[in-house]
């Protein structure tokens, strides 16, 4: 079994090649890629339970389900290949896109807070080309970078009027920068000096959450939720760079415990993104989620899929994007620590580009 | 066999951990996929160049790095220098520190180092002239014309002794040494017997010379000075009683006290254009005036300053004219100290081409003046308190008589130009 164990280790490590993830190519003539708001037990189930998931960001209103302090981060590491249909690239980042800390105050009332991941804004594209210079045709190689996020810092608050309905409540301040690179690097470097330019971009922004978990059968629960935000600013050294509108965003989610060891989950998000860019470059995006937890608590087996539309991209359609996600959860220290691992299969496509890739997960909850 | 939690969770950390790496770097499929902005770049010729001055007198002959001997295109310049004093008297004994007079002073040998000369010329020949003792910095050729007729002390031909086993005359006593491998430096050893060494006890041994060359053709050579590092030396020979027995010993050797050049070459004279070179040496003042937009918001790329002689270098081919462009560190005119303060504007540093380039110019010919100043312009970005004026002067200076002009702002045809090349400021798309 050991050595089992030891080569499957040492199998992931090597074959751990580049293939996706949150940052993607679809996101780079838009304001970036959205984050999913989810905790890694909610991502493998494809987002079907983060309406109902205390330590996801979707829902204020699901705080109310934690009955002690709370603190939960999620990591993940993304594969992904790129393929215009030209050119393949296989990319890979990791990520730390979510912390969130929560616990109740008063029997009725759970505070919370903490940082997500509002888009990813890190691409790297490199662009060869030629010019002419002084009459002579020169190779050039221009590197144009981003790396950064918008990131949404959220105070919340949950109110329980009854065992079958809590509401919830968020303020939410969107923040973060970005590193942004522009390279034009010459092939005759003995005669032209190559060009870098390096500036820092810093993004602000404000939203408002409203939700409602109501459970009106004690195997059945249903959430409603309504985000807004009101635009994202960007400024590079003071000045301001760009000012987008962001969007209204809803939804609504249902969970049935069909066993106690059996959770089956939907929930449907609607966001009104093409207040953000130009017509035929932002679209409204609607995104669905199916998925379920089975087995023990302690040791639960979760599946999901989810699909949907991504804001940006070129042509006159959103882009898609559809998961396939696995993954299940580890309990340590008497249920005060809780430890999460998921896998997601997403392909993104559209405007004859695909994104095909994994990303890997793991999530740590403390609740001490 | 079984995979269990452990294993499980163990992949799956080990799995995160290696991905734990960057690499976004993926060919842009633009337009859809690429930011909105683009890199772009814009080339110009700007004519920037305004109050460009030229001033006279910084490198004297007696105080350059080389000697001119030349004796062609009817250029007449001749090196002169003069040799310090050494006593007649030794201790002959190694145990015995009382000194002796000489008996006799027997000879001499006079070491001269060519630093430059035409490898093209042929049967060249050094003439050395005894000169009197008065020469000094004030002194023309014309007032050498008795001595350089009728003071001849020996003739010697450098590439015949050059030719030579080991480039020594044995008979003669001379010798003709390279001291590098392209064999255009030289040292060159010439004997002197008493009577040509003359050793004048009243005058210390003190003793002045002059030189002149001829050739079949090109007969151009530098010899390098006091200054330079490696000036003439004089090492003389005489006959001692040792306990009744003659002795053959060197008494000393004269080291060079002052050495010089003639010419016929007249000093250039100023005008409303730019002057580079010469003897006294000229150097001329750029002054740039980079437009603000360019300066603060342009990254530039490549940066070619252009100026136009009048007339072309005329010489042997081993007188290149180079030319040398400093950043001055302020603009005090014809004082204007360059980057680094204290420098003399000379030389290039070593790889530090923002600071001084140099350009050469080829001979008998008016091309265009190309000068690489790239890292200088970037180095005037990166400086905006800084002046932006260029010291250009010759190298090295005052050892070459040929002397440039160049059109200067006045010359609304030939004005000297800044063609740059630069990427202007990208703008970065939305958000």
């Amino acid at each position: 079994m050991r050595y089992v164990t030891m080569a499957a280790l040492a199998g992931v490590v090597v074959l751990a090649r580049p293939l996706a993830g949150q940052d993607s190519q679809f996101g780079i003539r838009g304001l970036g890629s959205p984050g999913t708001f989810m905790s890694v037990r909610a991502w493998a189930t494809g987002g079907a339970l983060a309406p109902f998931d205390g330590t996801s960001a979707l829902t204020d209103a699901a705080l109310a389900d934690l009955t002690r302090l709370t603190a939960s981060a999620t990591e993940f590491s993304a594969y992904r290949t790129v393929d215009d249909g030209t050119n393949s690239s296989s990319l890979r980042s990791s990520r730390f896109p979510m912390l969130t800390v929560a616990g109740p105050v008063t029997g009725r009332l759970v505070i919370g807070g903490g940082f997500s991941t509002y888009l990813y804004r890190s691409y790297d594209v490199e662009v060869p080309g030629v010019v002419v210079i002084r009459g002579v045709p020169e190779a050039v190689v221009d590197h144009i970078a981003s790396d950064g996020a918008v990131t949404d810092l959220r105070l919340a608050a949950a109110w329980r009027f009854s065992s079958r309905l809590s509401v919830g409540a968020g303020f939410h301040i969107l923040t973060g920068s970005s590193t942004l690179t522009a390279d034009r690097f010459f092939t005759d470097s003995a005669t032209y000096k190559n060009a870098s330019q390096v500036d820092q971009e810093s993004y602000d922004g404000l939203g408002v959450s409203f939700s409602l978990l109501a459970t009106p059968i004690p195997s059945l629960r249903v959430s409603a939720f309504l985000r807004s935000d009101n635009r994202l600013r960007a400024e590079i050294s003071g000045f301001q760079n760009a000012q987008n509108d962001l969007p209204t965003t809803f939804g609504g989610g249902l969970q049935w415990a069909v066993t106690p060891e059996v959770k089956l989950a939907g929930a449907v998000t609607h966001a009104n993104w093409s207040v953000s860019g130009p017509v035929g470059g932002a679209f409204n995006t609607t995104n669905w989620s199916v998925g379920g937890e089975f087995g023990r608590t302690s040791f639960p087996v979760r599946l999901g899929v989810r699909g949907g539309q991504l804001p940006f991209g070129p042509g006159p359609a959103a882009p898609t994007q559809l998961g396939i996600s696995a993954g299940t959860g580890f309990v340590f220290s008497q249920g005060r620590g809780l430890v999460d691992v998921g896998l997601e299969h997403l392909r993104r496509s559209g405007g004859g580009l695909t994104e095909n890739g994994w990303i890997l997960l793991v999530g740590l909850t403390v609740r001490p | 066999m079984r995979i269990g939690r452990p294993t499980l969770f163990a992949l799956g950390i080990a799995a995160v951990l290696a991905g734990c790496t960057e690499d976004a770097t993926a060919p842009g499929k633009c337009p859809g996929f690429c930011p909105s902005g683009q890199l772009a770049v814009v080339d110009t010729i700007l004519y920037i160049i305004s109050r460009d001055s030229s001033h006279i007198g910084y490198v004297q002959a007696d105080s350059a790095i080389d000697m001119l001997a030349i004796n062609a295109f009817g250029v007449d310049s001749r090196p002169i220098f003069k040799l310090g004093p050494v006593p007649n008297r030794l201790a002959v004994s190694t145990t015995d520190t009382t000194t002796s007079a000489a008996l006799s002073v027997d000879s001499a040998l006079l070491t001269l180092n060519i630093d430059r000369r035409d490898t093209l010329a042929t049967n060249l020949r050094i003439s050395l002239y005894r000169l009197p003792l008065t020469i000094d910095s004030g002194t023309t050729l014309g007032d050498l014309s008795g001595p350089f007729t009728d003071s001849l002390v020996r003739t010697v031909n450098v590439d015949s002794v050059l030719a030579l086993p080991g480039g020594v005359d044995s008979i003669a006593g001379d010798s003709v040494v390279a001291t590098d491998t392209t064999r255009i430096t030289l040292r060159v050893v010439m004997k002197l017997d008493s009577a040509q060494a003359a050793y004048v006890a009243a005058d210390s041994g003190r003793s002045a010379f002059g030189i002149r060359i001829s050739a079949d053709s090109l007969a151009s050579v530098a010899f390098r000075t006091l200054a330079g590092g490696a000036g003439p030396i004089l090492t003389w020979w005489a006959t001692f009683d040792s306990s009744g027995t003659n002795v053959h010993r060197v008494i000393g050797t004269a080291v060079n006290l002052f050495n010089s050049f003639v010419h016929n070459v007249p000093m250039p004279a100023l005008d409303s254009n730019l002057l580079v070179g010469g003897v006294p040496s000229a150097r001329s003042l750029l002054r740039f005036s980079l437009p603000r937009n360019i300066r603060d918001s342009t990254q530039v790329v490549r940066a070619t300053l252009l100026m136009v002689p009048i007339t072309a270098p005329v010489g042997v081919p081993s007188d290149s004219v180079i030319l040398t462009f400093a950043r001055v560190s302020a603009d005090l005119g014809a004082k204007s100290p360059c980057i680094p303060v204290g420098s003399l504007c000379s030389a290039p540093g070593a790889g530090d081409s923002s600071v001084v380039v140099a350009e050469p110019v080829r001979m008998n010919a008016t091309d265009t003046i190309a000068t690489d100043v790239t890292l200088i312009v970037r180095a005037w970005q990166g400086d905006t308190l800084g002046p932006q004026a260029l010291m250009v002067r010759q190298l090295p200076e005052g050892a070459n008589l040929i002397s440039l002009r160049l059109y200067s702002s006045r010359s609304t045809a030939f004005r000297p130009a800044l063609h740059i090349t630069y990427v202007p400021r990208y703008s970065f798309g939305s958000p």
